[in-house]
């Protein structure tokens, strides 16, 4: 029995993978609705939910999931259009059949009328005689015919198939498209027709069949299904059937290998002639290369103005453009495949829990700890031995805590993904045309940075579609595209990850925002503000420049909160804007939340941290170089000017100074700047500690970490630090003038 | 029903599909093709109310398109490509990917993916 929970479980869980990939392929369907590819994604993922919701007694689900996949099937035979109204439908059914799903996990119970509603209107899209025929079907699936998820599949295998029916295959009643459809149903298939046996329309007998098929279908029903498609006509076809691929490594070799082997294959060219193109495989940039006579850069500028090795194929005159294509159809066919085949090898997985998870991470944390000490230990102690253990131990848990913590990272585009649903119905809401693009998707991400992500970028989307763009008929009115962009894109920036949320919407105001922060009192009337401060300040608590307050955004209460959630995971906000051309929000945030590496200094008795990823160098500073500046801030480093901030006089820190500083020389915002500190201890792995919520809204601190002996050392909020200290500063200079 | 109409300069004419497009109409659409290529240098094949292609008549177009290109004329369609048209050809592998880079020599193709 408990074998059957386990399935039933191992079931609900792809069922919910199921519906996310279902809500992905229907976004991409309503952008390319003609996409056979992408009805099929549709149509398996329906049936998959469909059988095995039978299978382990889902009858509700089963029998509702049925009718879209009906619907669905009509679609992938030319029968019905994918229309707007079909894409609406079929999402609504996804969100109904989520229901289902949480439903029989003890959540909120299924609105059945919404259900029936659902299901009257898809039948309304059936064509009258598919509906009576459909009547007479049987309703349910049995589970044996399902393509369920638990049905072991055979091996996929890359075919090239290269058909020819015979001259009379009309008239003897044979339709070649029918059987093409036949292939398309075994698996993942390419097909091209070949046109050149076409004659001119002075010379060709319209009820003869002149064209011919190379088909490039990877499947893993073998070749006996292939050759079933054929049976009753194979007598008076050409037909050959060959192995391309059967799941080997990709091939490195330059594609120019695998067009000559294709074409040569075909019967297309003969190794002669692609020889006498210039397609030999010579490798002689490389040579030149490596003998130091051409830079690389040299040859991608060469190959850049090089045609391509189709285009010179054609234009010798040697095969045709058709040809070509069909060559490089197939080329391109297996290098996906073998491309999903490799993600799928190397992303075989086991599911495990996100609390086992941070377990773990909770427990190299206090590894890390430990070894600190032992570190620590081992080093007033002269024993070699020990010392050699401790030194094993260090490397040890550093390997051991990169790779805990790469387990918990994730793509950013799963989260991605989910958007591209929400800007579809809040534009819909709105009456708004948006389209959602995104890039940089395959970054990772702390899996609870994307977790705590998900609400401020929610925010920041709404408020891109509600506040930024604009109406069709205003867009077209200033000559714009009807249709808005919110675009997403992530990358990697040393230890940070920035997320760009752009929007070509009507941008910011800087006078509105500027006059409406003075009336709420937030700024001085006349305080000199750049542009980029002034942008800022709708990320005020209280701040709203809607005129008119929606259920989308607008009151005023989101942004002050989007900064603290992005500030809670130690990030920061940046907005840039122009007026009419639309606004960039910038989220930059730590790749991880739980280890750093750290820079551990000293002030007095006192130890903090610096992350390491902002540390640019150290130097001394002495009395002599205090003296020389003339009581300003600022240090000479290798003649270039460094301010920098006194930590012992910013936390007010008793005791003498050393006669020898250190300064910290940290970047931020492209400007260097110091940190004064009295000693520089060294790095140090970092297990970040949360300080409790007494402390949460103490500045310029971010956490805290244990030391090896049991001390505590604040982590530095280094571009808070900086910030207070730059207000400040200003605040002193226009005090100064008064 | 398919008839060809040219306009007034005799230079361009236009070629207008009703119903459907398969084997039973094959001859009439070669004949009505032939014509028009005779008539003037630029056909225009209106496709808009067209209900139905298949295969035969796919490969007269290509077949049309071959000989228009041939005498230096030019067989265009127009930009109301109805659905069925689209979905024929991406089934029966007519349809021209953009992204292969490789152009027909025809710059009117109708094989071209839209």
């Amino acid at each position: 029995m408990a074998n059957i929970d386990q399935h039933i479980e191992v079931f609900k869980e792809e069922a919910f993978e199921l519906i996310s990939e279902l809500e992905t392929a229907l976004l991409e369907l309503e952008e390319a609705p003609n996409d056979n590819e992408l009805i099929m994604r549709v149509f398996r993922a329906m049936h998959t939910i469909k059988g095995s919701g039978a299978m382990f007694g889902f009858d509700d689900l089963a029998a509702f999931t049925h009718e879209v996949e009906t619907v669905y099937d009509l679609v992938r035979n030319g029968a019905i259009s994918v229309t707007k109204e079909l894409i609406d439908l079929t999402l609504a059914a996804r969100d109904h059949i989520k229901s289902m799903m949480k439903a029989s996990e003890g959540g909120e119970a299924v609105n059945e009328a919404k259900g029936r509603e659902i299901i009257t209107s898809l039948r309304n899209l059936m064509p009258d005689h598919q509906e009576e025929k459909e009547a007479n079907s049987s309703p349910a699936p049995s589970p044996e015919e399902s393509n369920s998820i638990f049905k072991p599949k055979g091996k996929n295998i890359t075919y090239r198939i290269r058909f020819r029916p015979a001259l009379d295959a009309f008239t003897k009643g044979i339709n070649p498209v029918l059987l093409l459809n036949e292939l398309h149903d075994l698996g993942d298939c390419r097909v091209i027709a070949q046109k050149d046996a076409i004659p001119a329309l002075d010379e060709i007998n319209p009820e003869y069949c002149y064209t011919y098929w190379d088909i490039t279908l990877t499947t893993n029903q073998g070749i006996n299904a292939i050759k079933d498609v054929f049976v009753f006509i194979e007598d008076d076809s050409a037909l050959r059937i060959d192995v391309i691929d059967a799941g080997g490594k990709i091939d490195e070799e330059a594609g120019v290998i695998k067009l000559k082997e294709a074409l040569t294959e075909q019967g297309c060219i003969t190794p002669e002639n692609f020889r006498k193109t210039g397609g030999s495989h010579k490798k002689l940039g490389e040579i030149l290369v490596e003998r130091g006579d051409i830079t690389p850069e040299d040859i991608n500028k060469i190959l850049a103005e090089q045609k391509p090795i189709g285009e010179m194929l054609v234009d010798a005159g040697l095969t045709g453009s058709v040809k070509i294509e069909s060559a490089l159809a197939e080329q391109q066919h297996v290098k996906k495949v073998r491309q999903r085949q490799e993600k799928t090898e190397t992303s075989s997985s086991i599911r495990v829990t996100s609390d086992k998870l941070d377990r773990l991470v909770n427990l190299v944390g206090e590894l890390v700890t430990v070894q600190a000490r032992l570190t620590q230990t081992s080093a007033t102690r002269s024993d070699p031995e020990l010392l050699l253990i401790t030194e094993e131990v260090e490397r040890l848990t550093e390997e051991l805590r990169d790779n805990t913590m790469s387990v918990r990272m994730v793509p950013i585009g799963t989260m991605f993904t989910k958007f591209k649903r929400l800007v579809r119905d809040l534009s819909a809401e709105m009456g708004k045309e948006v389209r959602m693009s995104s890039d940089g998707v395959e970054t990772e991400l702390d899996k609870t940075v994307i977790e705590r992500l998900n609400d401020p970028m929610v925010h920041l989307i709404r408020n891109s579609i509600d506040h930024g763009i604009e109406s069709p008929d205003d867009r077209k009115a200033i000559g714009k595209p009807k249709e808005g962009t919110v675009h997403l894109s992530a990358r990697h920036s040393g230890a940070n990850v920035l997320i760009e949320i752009t929007d070509d919407g009507a941008g910011l105001d800087s006078e509105v925002i500027r006059a409406k922060a003075a009336e709420k009192g937030l700024i001085d009337p006349d305080a000199e503000l750049t542009e980029k401060e002034i942008f800022a300040l709708i990320l005020a608590p209280g701040f709203s420049t809607a005129k008119k307050i929606t259920n989308v955004s607008g009151r005023g209460v989101g942004m002050d909160v989007v900064k603290r959630n992005i500030e809670a995971l130690r990030g920061s906000i940046d907005i840039s804007s122009k007026k009419g051309d639309g606004t960039t929000i910038t989220l930059s945030l730590p790749l991880t939340l739980a280890i750093i590496d750290g820079l551990l200094v000293k002030i007095a008795e006192e130890f903090f941290v610096i992350p390491l990823s902002l540390v640019e160098e150290c130097v001394e500073l002495t009395r002599e170089d205090v003296a020389n500046a003339h009581g300003r801030q600022i240090a000479n480093v290798r003649r270039e000017i460094v301010p920098y901030i006194s930590l012992r006089e910013k936390f007010s820190m008793n005791g003498g100074k050393p006669d020898i500083e250190q300064i910290v020389i940290i970047e931020v915002d492209d400007q260097r700047v110091g940190f004064v500190v009295d000693d520089v201890i060294g790095e140090h792995q970092t297990v970040i500690k949360t300080l409790g919520r007494f402390y949460k809204d103490v500045e310029g601190v971010t956490g805290a970490t244990i030391l090896g002996d049991g001390t505590v050392a604040l982590i530095l909020d280094v571009p808070k630090l900086v910030q207070n200290t730059v207000k400040e500063e200003v605040l002193m200079s226009n005090n100064g003038k008064l | 029903m398919m008839n060809f109409k040219a306009d007034e300069t005799g230079d361009t004419g236009v070629v207008m599909i009703e119903g459907e497009l398969t084997i039973e109409y094959a001859h009439e659409l070669r004949e009505i093709l032939l014509r028009a290529m005779e008539s003037v240098d630029y056909v225009v094949l209106n496709l808009s109310k067209m209900r139905e292609i298949d295969l035969s008549c796919l490969q007269l177009l290509c077949s049309a398109c071959k000989s228009f290109s041939r005498a230096n004329k030019c067989l265009a369609l127009d930009k109301n490509r109805p659905d069925i048209f689209n979905r024929a050809i991406m089934e029966s592998g007519y349809l021209h990917r953009k992204h292969y880079g490789l152009e027909c020599i025809n710059k009117n193709c109708m094989w071209i993916e839209e």
